[in-house]
């Protein structure tokens, strides 16, 4: 909820990875969708009973090391064609316990999500490949740690696809 | 649409297109070094005598055959300050005098040293992702708590007198200039 309220801070809101976005004054009717709307209901991923706080990449870090806008925008093109590649092979690697695919796939996710500054999921591509590289896979908190990183990673699409050019959404 | 929909629904549109390439190698490392290559070309002067205006810019590559790929991926369709960009990929005893850019990779320090002292004073911007390239090249590629991360030795630039511009040095984790030093 904020006293924002001007055209386009709702989609900014959204984009930064919020579930809803209400303004000030506050409408009676619209307050009770929202809480009750699918969105703010909806399951989300967990990693250790917790929620990975934050939002889904830093932009200042990102422009201090990229800078250049052509330099961002390819490097968001290559996460943004990489993260549903590597995220169906993690799943796959998980459903199969296959530790050598969840390691590789989860180590190249990692990399071009660090290199967006996309700490949250970077930090769940690191779980996995830790889990992996430490030895037989805990079936639950394999489960658990892909939920996280899945639904951290479509946080960070959608902030990605909010804010890129319209040539890099898909 | 809920997240993990919205996810699910990104993983299937995608993974349709790339499930008949059929991937087994890792192509993201790659394609994101040869982003940061193709910037560091872009925000590099070369001298007139070293890159006429009708030659096209030869970007070399030595060892690793995905950067290779990657690079010709990454430069498709695009010009160098009006230059078209070449690709060509060079074993260690290749022509490198006649690379703009030289990236080297999977060979040993010593190598590279050796290559460098070849190179000397020539307008070639060097990269590379050992350990020590830092103090042997002019771009030192590095992975850094995860993000990719680059140093640029300045020193070395302007002895072989290509001018990295302002921006670029601001974007580098370290600037090398002179022995031993490294500035903010």
């Amino acid at each position: 909820m904020t006293a924002h309220a001007m055209a386009g801070d709702r989609d900014r809101y959204l984009a930064a990875g919020m579930d809803g976005y209400l303004s000030k004054p506050v409408d009676r009717n619209a307050l009770f969708a929202a809480v009750e709307s699918p969105q703010a209901q909806a399951p989300r991923g967990r990693l250790d009973g917790r929620l990975p706080p934050g939002a889904p990449l830093d932009r200042e870090d990102m422009r201090r090391r990229l800078g250049d806008d052509g330099l961002i925008a390819e490097v968001t093109t290559i996460f943004l064609e990489d993260c549903p590649v590597r995220l169906a092979e993690i799943k796959t690697a998980v459903a199969a316990r296959d530790r050598d695919g969840i390691r590789t796939a989860a180590h190249a996710l990692k990399g071009a999500a660090g290199t967006l500054s996309a700490s949250p999921v970077a930090e769940c591509a690191r779980v996995l490949e830790r889990m992996a590289e430490a030895g037989a896979i805990d079936p639950a908190a394999a489960d658990a740690a892909w939920l996280s990183l899945e639904a951290e990673s479509a946080r960070l699409v959608h902030a990605l696809g909010a804010s890129a050019p319209r040539s890099l959404q898909r | 649409m809920t997240m993990t929909t919205r996810c699910a629904a990104a993983v299937v549109a995608v993974s349709v297109c790339w499930a008949a390439a059929g991937r087994a190698q890792d192509v993201t490392e790659p394609s994101l070094k040869a982003a940061f290559i193709y910037n560091f070309a872009k925000f590099t002067e070369w001298p007139a005598e070293g890159l006429p205006l009708a030659a096209a810019f030869n970007a070399c590559v030595l060892g690793d055959p995905a950067i290779g790929d990657a690079l010709e991926r990454s430069v498709k369709g695009r010009q160098l300050s009006g230059h078209a960009i070449t690709v060509t990929r060079l074993p260690i005893d290749g022509a490198l005098r006649s690379c703009h850019l030289l990236y080297l990779s999977g060979v040993t320090s010593a190598q590279i040293a050796s290559i460098a002292a070849t190179l000397r004073g020539l307008p070639i911007l060097t990269i590379g992702d050992a350990d020590d390239f830092s103090h042997l090249g002019i771009a030192h590629i590095f992975v850094e708590n995860g993000k990719m991360r680059f140093n640029l030795n300045l020193e070395l630039a302007k002895r072989s007198r290509l001018q990295l511009s302002s921006k670029l040095l601001a974007l580098a984790a370290h600037v090398h200039d002179g022995p031993g030093t490294a500035v903010r």
